[in-house]
């Protein structure tokens, strides 16, 4: 939890909020590391690579440092943040394209590299059955499923009418649902 | 509504149905076999997809976050955009204008209630009264030239007049809060289908 320099008092996400847009780094690095990971995950579900995932989020990072003083307070901080993060990653894709290599897509089971090869594998056909929807509907699954979005913050994140969304999560799951056919049968 | 609730299943699942939504489909779920089936999988993909671990990046937090303390130091946060200036600047503007154009009527129209003040303000202001006593066409080409841009109305301010820009002031003013309104606050919940 962030507390305040001059009042030691324990300071929720809006007032951090509030203080980076001051200009407070404190507070905005606060920000970074509590996003951090959630960042770097949504834009590595869009390219597989961790290297450029990392690059796009820190260049979203800034442009949201850059930024910040434009963020509303009516709105989900969340969603604005990470409409950024995807902006900066589809601007990295278009300029690196880097190449999804199915094969080569890594996965972190959090165990032992001996412990769970049944779960690693199962993960590795997940996630590939995960890069193969189309980019579109994946980014909707993503910040659904991984990051916990309700569909008006997804419609927001993604400047789409929450019909879009819903229609997209549908396709994104009756596909994934067809593709992992196999992986429920053995469950 | 759609034979078996097919769209409800995701909204559902994700927790985003009303609570007579909710009553509804689970009313529905415990007499459709087909979609409970259909519940069954989803349920399976959603805990197939809890298995799906995030990547935590080649670089730990803290070097993360000291290369991007070293880029925040070149690159300075913008401060309020002028965009954000421009909302509160056009209905603050329609509103100044006005309060101008109603003083400057109320003050003609007392100077007009004294005999002979005309001349006397005339007189007394040089600055104006010169240049049209110089060039006697400039009087006649401003006033063709507000003609023409329809704003010789501005010339004579009257009860008409203030009628008519309090009627195209507040019309301009409420689709600019309207547009205001829309742009500020998220939209509205999940809609039906």
């Amino acid at each position: 939890m962030f507390r305040d320099e001059t009042t030691g008092k324990q300071l929720n996400e809006p007032e951090i909020i509030r203080k980076a847009q001051h200009g407070d780094k404190d507070a905005f690095c606060h920000l970074v590391l509590a996003y951090r990971v959630a960042v770097i995950n949504i834009v590595y579900r869009m390219c597989a690579n961790v290297q450029v995932s990392e690059d796009a989020a820190q260049i979203a990072f800034l442009r949201v440092w850059q930024h910040l003083a434009e963020y509303r307070h009516q709105t989900s901080f969340r969603a604005w943040l990470f409409r950024i993060a995807i902006n900066a990653a589809l601007d990295i894709l278009r300029r690196e394209k880097p190449v999804i290599a199915l094969d080569q897509i890594e996965v972190s089971t959090g165990n032992s590299v001996d412990d769970d090869v049944v779960i690693k594998q199962q993960q590795e056909m997940i996630e590939k059955a995960m890069m193969k929807l189309p980019e579109a509907s994946r980014i909707v699954l993503v910040l659904r499923e991984f990051q916990q979005l309700s569909y008006q913050e997804i419609a927001d994140a993604l400047e789409i009418p929450i019909g879009t969304v819903m229609s997209r999560l549908n396709y994104a799951r009756k596909n994934l649902l067809h593709a992992l056919q196999p992986l429920q049968e053995e469950i | 509504m759609k034979e078996h609730f097919e769209h409800w299943m995701d909204a559902y699942l994700d927790g985003e149905l009303t609570d007579i939504q909710i009553i509804k489909y689970e009313n529905h779920l415990n007499e459709c076999e087909p979609c409970q089936q259909e519940y069954e999988r989803q349920l399976m993909l959603k805990q197939s997809l809890l298995k799906v671990r995030p990547i935590q990046g080649t670089k730990n937090a803290d070097q993360f976050l000291s290369e991007i303390r070293l880029q925040m130091r070149a690159s300075q946060p913008k401060k309020i955009g002028i965009q954000r200036i421009i909302w509160y600047l056009v209905p603050s503007a329609l509103i100044l204008f006005f309060g101008a154009m109603q003083t400057y009527a109320w003050v003609t129209s007392l100077i007009e209630l004294i005999p002979g003040a005309n001349r006397i303000i005339v007189d007394s202001l040089p600055f104006l009264s010169n240049p049209i006593e110089i060039n006697p066409w400039l009087s006649t080409v401003v006033q063709t030239g507000l003609l023409w841009n329809g704003l010789n109305w501005l010339l004579d301010w009257n009860i008409f007049t203030q009628i008519f820009f309090i009627f195209s002031a507040s019309i301009l003013y409420f689709v600019w809060m309207a547009l205001w309104i829309t742009n500020h606050t998220t939209k509205s919940n999940l809609v039906e289908f």
